[in-house]
């Protein structure tokens, strides 16, 4: 095994910083030197009119010298580490990346008051409305992760004239969350956000008494139970954690028994304050130890509330230093933010984070598509894109043909599962779902198609009706899917009967069935 | 092979190291000047005391104290540049310490990231669907990745929640990059005002972003573009001038094209005679250029050749203004003269290319030098980087159920005259259960752009938010596999949903979904229809 770029880095920067210290540091050194020599001088031209000036002079040149090979010794450093960083080799230039480049300016550029009247599809105004659209992204995200203060000097960013306007009581709730999370990150105080729970649970239940269904308590708030026991052990005494669980702890017994039960025993083994603090706490660290150990080896063979327990374990792994791990505060914040916006009927994340945490998974895909697209020769790429082009945007928006040219890796997509997504195992083509939206759409493509139908004549052949909504459908013998227009294709458009692309089975084309997928 | 490794987070940041060492490169030369100018003072003084020999203690003394002060003022100096250097060398060290929190994010080396065909849920499934699953194997085998093509590289495990902290932060640092150096505002920059208020939780931002810098960047280019001023940027060029030469740069015509053409709007036709001789005539010469520079010669000698064709066109105007009449009234006077004179010359297209130069062109033009000379000196993305990652990002993401969420925010449109069309759809929307099913079956509820609200469900998809979704029109959509929840259950309106989600018994005893339940029936939640369970299939995605 060979040393990897991070570690070649690592190691060419600890040289670099090496020299850069000793070097200046030398230098801090001889200048001070020669000053005091300068000072010597004046010394002694005090007590007793004494100065020999060659003296002064090689003095001089000395410090000069030195000066200058320690300098020189920098430059070696700084010229070494500066080509170590400036190998094309292990550098990837994110413009190769940027293959679909979006409709924004790369440059700053004042929010002219807009047109309203104008709805011209022309490039210019997009990118400026584009840009609001960004920033007011921005401030969704900065709301969501806490950054309240600074959205009022951020909304001065949007065009004067913009048609929007936030509302206002949402924004008081995103400064309670900004003051909860703080607590949480900051003074990793726990009072704000379990009062917050107390809140919703009476919020929830005042609207008719009768019906109010009796909310399970969410897998969060067990976590900030469980760590504000462990908190209080720490910081106060076991009488204050033992009577917080006798309060708090009822709620979750029946599903959480086996969680607590480990947290519990901390508190015997902490009751006796022991004047010897060393022993004490080494004896702990061994109890803390093994019990993790117990319950870790236990916890595999539990099928339920996995990572509940596993936040258990993590608070056993820390006991001792649970206010040294700031990630887990950290960590645990996110969470309730992601619980906060789901109460407040927003996206449980930022969008903008989200889109950006994508970016980061599937650059690598956009950077080797873009390199083999640059080593194709060009007069190919330009034939086929100034068609497809043709196809792919109208207005400067792209319609349902224009696909990704290549597949992404499917392994981190568990991030990002939204939408049921059907591919049409025969035609390859996603799913359309029906929504008022595309009809209009479909309307539209079809006018425009049938202006074009000679220019695109290529294309048609395989999407005769492609941006119409393309629903699935399911084969009633069978109970496979497809989608209608491959289904459509099979049956000869309706006038044969054709067989199942996975068992063969026999259909009509009146034996399919339109469906739709909702998740809950 | 195509998986987020290791390697490629440290080659896309590897830029984050260039900036501060040519900071460092810059304040090493500053160093360096220093010591050679104390040095030469020195000698000068030395050389007066040596050369006489016969001065008297006081003079002496007076003397070398002038050298002390001197030398004091020297160090005085050496310590803020010394200081400079040991901030830019933190920066290094806070990055390289931030890019390596990456390698305890990793999978282990003999791991590769597993593809699951759904969700994490995998485990619980039972085998015997196994053989409506061939497309999602053939997937598998695909994108099961062989081990990274190098040895030495790492997969990232995405399921740390500490990496996407990581990714938390960068994303609060793309944020302010993007700020920084968009911003237009005359007031302080916002994305410094951003910097600081995220620093106070996690002071090690500033480190991370050469927000110094960047906000430089950005005042001299608003200061071309929205100022017109050219001080700025002719600091600029003169401090990196000598680096500016190694890349060929045009920057400096560009300045004193644009100074020269403000000349002749003002109305300063002589001046800027005089300084075009000066500054401009050099670079017609030929030999003025590197070899591998004609191009700039050639696009520089055919605008100089346009500028003075635009001096015989104000010519025929001077002599009858004073001569310190702006150019634009000049050009409007010609323009004027010229159309009862001769219709054929104002409606020449050479007479509008030289109204062109009076227009803003020159300033674009500088202000695009600029940004190109910028990022190349510091080796940065031309693109704002949060472009890159967000345009990735949104096709990766854009499926075509995706739709215009207006739910997930937090504005709300104001305009007068949609007001009243959005009310009443509002309206619409609360009223729709109150309406008969016929309604409710109706086909456009299914689409998800329905369906979440009247279920009441939140849509967490990115490029459905309203923002996002505009951003993302002219992105392409992405090429997915077939991705449905576990045990899809059709019922017989064409209805399919997740069955365990259907029909769990709901906690409540006497719930109306656990009386159905026991009368083997089922409630479509969306079409309030009820149904004979018996009635309802699983279906087969794949």
């Amino acid at each position: 095994m060979g040393v990897s770029l991070l570690d070649n880095l690592q190691s060419d920067i600890d040289i670099f910083n090496k020299s850069a210290n000793d070097s200046l540091h030398n230098l801090w050194n001889e200048s001070n030197s020669f000053l005091n020599e300068l000072k010597g001088f004046e010394q002694s031209i005090i007590d007793n009119d004494d100065f020999e000036v060659t003296k002064l002079e090689k003095l001089g040149d000395k410090w000069y010298k030195n000066s200058i090979n320690e300098l020189k010794l920098y430059n070696t450093a700084t010229n070494k580490f500066s080509k170590a960083i400036n190998n094309p080799k292990d550098t990837i230039d994110l413009d190769e990346a940027y293959t679909y480049p979006l409709n924004l300016n790369n440059f700053p550029v004042t929010p002219t008051s807009k047109d309203s009247t104008n709805h011209d599809f022309n490039l210019k105004s997009i990118k400026l409305e584009n840009r609001e659209e960004l920033i007011k992204a921005i401030i969704i995200h900065l709301l969501k992760v806490g950054q309240c203060d600074i959205v009022k000097d951020i909304v001065k960013e949007l065009p004067p004239n913009s048609k929007v306007d936030i509302d206002e009581s949402l924004l008081e709730k995103f400064e309670l969350l900004n003051k909860i999370v703080d607590d949480i990150v900051v003074r990793h105080d726990l009072q704000r956000v379990l009062q917050w729970f107390k809140d919703k649970y009476k919020e929830d239940a005042i609207p008719g008494i009768l019906n109010t269904p009796i909310i399970a308590p969410s897998n969060i708030e067990f976590k900030f139970h469980m760590l504000q026991f462990v908190l209080l052990l720490n910081t106060t005494n076991a009488l204050d954690a033992y009577l917080y669980s006798k309060d708090n702890f009822s709620k979750f017994i029946k599903e959480y028994l086996y969680g607590i039960s480990p947290l519990m025993t901390l508190l015997l083994i902490n009751v006796n304050p022991n004047p010897e603090k060393y022993v004490n706490d080494k004896m702990l660290g061994e109890l803390v130890s093994k019990l993790r150990h117990s319950f870790n080896s236990e916890r595999e063979r539990k099928k339920t509330n996995q990572e509940e327990f596993k936040f258990v374990s993590e608070l056993l792994d820390n006991f001792q230093t649970i206010h040294q791990n700031q990630a887990m505060f950290v960590n645990i914040a996110n969470e309730f933010i992601s619980e906060y916006c789901k109460d407040l009927k927003l996206s449980n994340d930022s969008s903008l984070f989200q889109s950006i945490l994508a970016g980061h998974i599937y650059l690598p895909s956009f950077y080797k598509y873009n390199q083999i697209q640059s080593k194709l020769p060009t007069t190919i790429i330009n034939d086929g894109d100034d068609k497809k082009n043709e196809v792919q945007l109208v207005n400067f928006e792209a319609t349902y043909h224009f696909d990704l040219p290549f597949q992404l890796p499917d392994s981190n997509r568990f991030i990002f599962n939204y939408h049921p997504i059907f591919i049409c195992p025969i035609s390859r083509e996603q799913s359309i779902p029906i929504t008022e939206i595309s009809e209009n759409q479909d309307e539209e493509h079809k006018n425009k198609k049938k202006k074009r139908s000679y220019l695109d004549s290529n294309n048609s052949s395989n999407n005769s009706s492609g941006a119409i909504a393309n629903p699935v459908v399911v084969l009633s013998q069978c109970q496979h899917l497809a989608l209608r227009e491959s289904v459509w294709h099979l049956s000869k458009k309706g006038t044969e009967i054709f067989k199942c692309h996975y068992c063969y089975k026999k259909h009509k084309f009146s034996d399919v069935t339109e469906a739709y997928f909702i998740d809950l | 092979m195509n998986e987020p490794t290791l390697n490629f987070h440290v080659q896309t940041n590897i830029s984050q190291f260039k900036i501060p060492n040519e900071l460092i490169k810059k304040n090493f030369k500053t160093i360096q000047k220093l010591i050679e100018k104390e040095k030469k003072q020195l000698t000068d003084d030395v050389s007066k005391i040596r050369k006489n020999p016969k001065l008297s203690k006081e003079m002496k003394l007076g003397m070398i104290q002038k050298i002390i002060r001197n030398f004091e003022g020297f160090q005085k100096k050496l310590k803020v540049a010394i200081e400079r250097d040991q901030e830019l060398q933190s920066r290094i060290i806070a990055r390289i310490d931030h890019l390596s929190l990456l390698n305890d994010y990793c999978l282990a080396q003999d791991q590769t990231p597993i593809t699951k065909s759904k969700g994490g849920k995998d485990g619980e499934e039972d085998g015997d669907d196994e053989d409506d699953h061939h497309d999602h194997d053939d997937e598998k085998e695909e994108s099961t990745a062989a081990p990274p093509k190098d040895d030495n590289d790492k997969y990232l495990n995405l399921r740390d929640p500490n990496l996407i902290n990581w990714y938390r932060d960068q994303t609060n640092l793309l944020i302010i990059d993007y700020l920084i150096k968009s911003n237009t505002g005359t007031g302080e920059n916002i994305g410094l005002v951003l910097l600081n208020s995220l620093s106070e939780s996690n002071p090690k931002y500033k480190k991370l972003i050469d927000y110094d810098l960047f906000e430089n960047f950005n005042k001299v280019y608003v200061s071309i573009m929205e100022h017109h001023d050219l001080s700025l940027i002719i600091e600029w060029f003169s401090e990196n001038k000598n680096l500016l030469k190694k890349l060929n740069s045009n920057l400096e015509f560009e300045i004193n094209y644009c100074k020269f053409l403000s000349l002749i709007e003002k109305g300063d036709v002589n001046e800027a005679i005089k300084f075009s001789n000066i500054y401009l005539s050099p670079y017609g010469n030929k030999d003025n250029y590197q070899q591998n520079d004609l191009i700039n010669h050639t696009n520089n000698f055919s605008r100089m050749k346009q500028i003075g064709g635009l001096l015989v066109y104000l010519s025929l105007n001077t002599k009858n203004n004073s001569n310190n009449t702006p150019a634009a009234s000049i050009f409007a006077n010609t323009a004027n003269r010229l159309m009862s004179s001769s219709n054929m010359l104002i409606n020449s297209p050479r007479f509008h290319e030289y109204e062109k130069l009076l227009s803003d062109e020159r300033w674009e033009s500088l202000s695009k030098c600029f940004i190109e000379n910028f990022t190349k000196l510091y080796g940065i993305s031309k693109n704002y980087p949060i472009f890159v990652y967000l345009s990735a990002g949104l096709s990766s993401l854009k499926t075509k159920s995706c739709y215009h969420n207006t739910e997930n925010t937090i504005f709300r449109n104001v305009p007068a005259t949609n007001e009243t069309e959005s009310t009443k759809e509002t309206a619409n929307d609360e009223n729709v259960y109150k309406k008969d099913l016929a309604v409710l079956t109706n086909k456009k509820y299914r689409g998800p752009n329905q369906y979440y609200k009247l279920l009441n469900k939140i849509n967490n998809c990115p490029v459905c938010s309203p923002e996002l979704f505009k951003l993302s029109r002219n992105l392409p959509y992405a090429e997915l596999i077939t991705n449905i929840f576990d045990n899809p259950f059709k019922l017989p309106n064409g209805n399919i949903y997740p069955f365990d989600k259907l029909l769990n018994p709901s906690e409540k005893f006497l719930s109306e979904k656990n009386t159905l339940l026991r009368m083997n029936k089922i409630k479509d939640p969306l079409t309030r229809e009820i149904f004979l369970i018996d009635n309802c299939v699983r279906v087969y995605p794949a």
